[in-house]
Order: C-alpha cells, then sequence, then structure tokens
C-alpha cells in the first residue's frame, strides 16, 4: 500500500469516528463542511470545462424542494423525492446547459446565464410563498426518527449520509478526472 | 389605456435611469479594464451607508453627505483596483472572477458585522407628486434627472477630453494604447474611480428611495449584469437602452403580477435572449 492510500484511510477512520467524540454543533458544522465539499466537487467538474457556473445554487434549490415539498404537502418518501429532485435538477440543468453548448454560450456570458438562472430560481421559490414560505425558508413536516421520512432527531445519521455523499462525489470525481476524459475534458476547455 | 398600467410605465422609465448610470459604471470599467466586478451592487450599497450615518446619525447636510459619499466611493474605487484587480490584471479571467467575488461576500459580511442585518432608511420624505391623476414620487423623479444628468456628463468626458479620449482608446485596442504615450496604470486608476464614483452618485439616488441593509446590492446586482450583457459588455449605449427595456419589463410585470415574479420574468427573457443573440441585443 503507497503512504498516501495509508494516510487517505488513516483520514477516513478519524472521520467516521468523529461523531463519538464531538459535541452536537461541532458535528452540525462537520456535516456543513462535507456538504458544502460534495458541492465544490460538484463545481470543480464544470471547472474541468472552463465554465464558471453560477447556476448551482438553483440545482441545489431544485434538489433540496422538490422531496421536501413532496413529503410535506403529499406524503411522498424522500426515497422516491429525492431521486425525482435529482432527475428535474438535472432536467434543469440539461435544458440550460444544452442550449449553451450549442450556441457557444461560453465565458462571462456562460457565467451571467447561469447567475440569471439562480435568480429564477431564487425568485421563483420565493414567489410561492403560500407553498414554499417564501424567503423564511420551509420546515418539512416532522416525523421524529424514521428511516420512511429520513428524518433523525441525532445528527449522527445525518453525519454519516453526508461523508458517504461526499465520497461517491469524490468517487465519481477520481472517475472522471483520472480517466481518459480528463484529457478530453482539458480539451474541451481550450476551445 | 389604463391609468394605473400608464403609472407603472412611467415609474419604470424612473427606475431605468438609476439602472442606466449602474449600467454605464459597470459597463466602463468592463470595457476598458476588461474585468467584471461581481462587487459592484455592494459598492453601491457602502455609498448607502456612508449617505445613511452621515446624514441620519451625523446630521450632515444631504447634498455635502452625496458629495462625500460620491467622493468616498471614487476613492474606494481606485483601492479596489489597486488592491484586487491590480494583482489579477494578467490571470484567468475565472480568477478574475473569483477575486471580485470574495469582495462581494467580505463587502456583505463587513456589512452585517458592523452594521447588523437591520433595514436604515435615511428618513429623506420626499413629497409625491400628482401629475394628471397620475402619482409619481419625487425622489424617483430626482433620481432619474441626476442619472440622466451623470450619463451626459460622463459622455462628454468621454469624447471632449484628452482622459476620455485615452479611455476609449484603450478600450479598443490596449497594446496600440501603450505604445502611443499613455500610461494605462494612469488610466485604469482613473477609470475605477469613475467607475466608484458612479456607483457613489447612484448610492445617492438608491438612498432615497430604498432602506439600506447589507444585502440590498443582491437585490439589482443582477439585474445590472443582465443590463450590461444584453447592451453587449462594453456598450455604453446599448447598457443605457437595455437598462430601459428591463426596468420597463419589470414595471409592467410588477403590475400584472407581483414584483417577484416580475424579476424572474426579466431574468427568463434574459437567458433566452442569450441563446437567440449570444452577444448582445446591440452587439456591434
Amino acid at each position: 500500500m503507497s503512504p498516501v492510500r495509508i494516510l487517505a484511510l488513516i483520514g477516513l477512520a478519524i472521520l467516521i469516528a468523529l461523531p463519538a467524540i464531538t459535541p452536537t454543533y461541532f458535528l452540525h458544522l462537520l456535516i456543513q463542511i462535507l456538504l458544502w465539499s460534495f458541492i465544490y466537487t460538484a463545481w470543480a467538474l464544470m471547472g474541468r470545462f472552463g465554465f464558471v457556473s453560477f447556476g448551482h445554487g438553483a440545482f441545489m434549490g431544485v434538489g433540496a424542494y422538490v422531496p421536501a415539498l413532496l413529503w410535506s404537502y403529499y406524503g411522498l418518501t424522500p426515497w422516491i423525492g429525492i431521486p425525482l429532485g435529482v432527475f428535474l435538477s438535472a432536467l434543469l440543468a440539461f435544458v440550460i446547459g444544452y442550449p449553451c453548448f450549442r450556441l457557444r454560450v461560453v465565458g462571462h456570458y456562460f457565467a451571467l446565464v447561469t447567475l440569471a438562472l439562480s435568480q429564477v430560481v431564487l425568485l421563483s421559490l420565493t414567489a410561492a410563498r403560500d407553498i414554499t414560505g417564501g424567503s423564511l425558508g420551509f420546515t418539512p413536516k416532522a416525523a421524529g426518527h424514521s428511516w420512511y421520512a429520513l428524518q433523525f432527531p441525532e445528527k449522527s445519521y445525518f453525519y454519516g449520509i453526508a461523508l458517504l455523499l461526499w465520497l461517491v462525489g469524490l468517487y465519481v470525481w477520481q472517475r472522471i478526472d483520472r480517466g481518459i476524459n480528463r484529457e478530453a475534458l482539458a480539451a474541451i476547455s481550450e476551445d | 389605456m389604463d391609468i394605473y398600467l400608464l403609472e407603472a410605465i412611467i415609474n419604470g422609465l424612473l427606475l431605468g435611469g438609476v439602472l442606466a448610470l449602474l449600467a454605464l459604471g459597470l459597463n466602463l470599467i468592463f470595457g476598458v479594464i476588461d474585468v467584471v466586478w461581481i462587487a459592484y451592487a455592494d459598492i453601491v450599497m457602502c455609498g448607502m451607508y456612508v449617505i445613511y450615518f452621515l446624514y441620519a446619525q451625523y446630521g450632515v447636510p444631504l447634498p455635502l453627505a452625496c458629495l462625500i459619499a460620491i467622493a468616498a466611493m471614487a476613492a474606494f474605487g481606485v483601492m479596489v483596483h489597486l488592491l484586487i484587480i491590480a494583482p489579477v490584471l494578467n490571470s484567468p479571467p475565472l480568477n478574475q472572477l473569483l477575486a471580485t467575488g470574495g469582495l462581494l461576500f467580505f463587502l456583505q459580511s463587513f456589512a452585517t458585522l458592523l452594521f447588523g442585518t437591520e433595514f436604515r432608511n435615511i428618513g429623506v420624505r420626499l413629497p409625491i407628486l400628482e401629475i394628471a391623476t397620475i402619482y409619481v414620487s419625487f425622489a424617483r423623479l430626482i433620481a432619474f434627472g441626476l442619472g440622466l444628468v451623470g450619463a451626459v456628463a460622463l459622455y462628454f468626458f468621454l469624447k471632449r477630453t484628452y482622459i476620455g479620449t485615452a479611455i476609449r482608446a484603450i478600450a479598443q485596442d490596449r497594446d496600440i494604447v501603450g505604445l502611443m504615450g499613455v500610461d494605462q496604470r494612469r488610466i485604469y486608476l482613473v477609470t475605477s474611480a469613475i467607475g466608484g464614483a458612479l456607483a457613489g452618485l447612484a448610492a445617492c439616488l438608491l438612498a432615497m428611495q430604498y432602506d439600506v441593509h447589507p444585502f440590498i446590492g443582491n437585490t439589482f446586482g443582477p439585474v445590472i449584469f443582465m443590463i450590461c450583457v444584453l447592451g453587449g459588455l462594453g456598450n455604453m449605449i446599448g447598457g443605457f437602452i437595455a437598462s430601459f427595456i428591463i426596468s420597463q419589463i419589470i414595471a409592467i410585470g410588477g403590475y400584472y403580477s407581483n414584483s417577484e415574479l416580475s424579476y424572474v420574468l426579466a431574468f427568463t427573457l434574459f437567458i433566452v435572449l442569450m441563446f437567440v443573440r449570444p452577444r448582445g441585443l446591440f452587439a456591434r
């Protein structure tokens, strides 16, 4: 085993053991760190294309509101809601990304199109304040400890989920970045 | 025609004056320095706080407070250029974008830390004019008028003075201008100062209409970028026309639905227009 791999495994072991010893608030911070790391990983993938995206907030918003609204209003389990949210935000990304790709909207212009997209999603959610709670935010209907509703009073469950998500994100990133695609991505960013 | 619709159109026109001023400042900086100041609207926010504290807290007369704010923001623009833009002038556009993006978060967080998140009003109560049963806010009328004066003054400055000519020349070809004996660094500083002063003037006009809070830049920042791009980045006259188109969409959209949805309409239209005319409506 290479030293790098051993260090990575030690780091992973520490990350897995952390919830047992940290106070709740620090656990909350750790969850935030992992989630932002995951989002950053997704964003960095765009950077490989030489694109600056301001639209990731929009995709995150869609992904967050779809399962939360479906659960609270229709009692639909997030196990279906989350894939649906992922599908819808991917669809949104396609609807915006494909014309940008076809019509060569790149550089500053791409950044500003995605900025406009994030504003559209943000303001639409704010305008629909009867349903979404507007700028005050939306709290999903409480369900206590439930795997069905993916709600847990203990933060450590969310920590586990966030850690797993981050690792999956890193794995996908590594597969794309280290694979043959890397040269292809770099080539795309060149022209 | 519906009298309220007419009122919305006139208010949109008046809003367009202030937006045009901001679009001019941003366009000038982009055209000359070739850097997008993402934090431009937050410099306006700083200017509004300067006016608020000078006028509402320390009792400085409003016109004097406005002049101080304009001067302060011009100095601030120079500082932004020296501290943030100059080091990344030859970096990739992504790094420049991130540097000014960092300034945006810095200014917003710093303002929150210093002043808290409460909405502050400078407490100027200007009368509402009634012209043939149409109500027009006097503050907006002043803002529109001063916005136009600022735009015309900038136009003559760029056309008639030596520095103005140098600024226009540098926007056309930055390499040749250096060979012609123009000091680029000095032009960049002057441009940043003018950009900052325009932000300061816009801050004076906006402080009379809106409450100041640390995140006010977020409410019109994206709109200004949209206007600049629609008009063609660096194209001042295009940006001037685009600001009235966008403000009309916002005003008329707000008349038929609510203000958030009118912005949604404007942004959606922007995205569609970007696909139809990727280099702006008035691309040369």
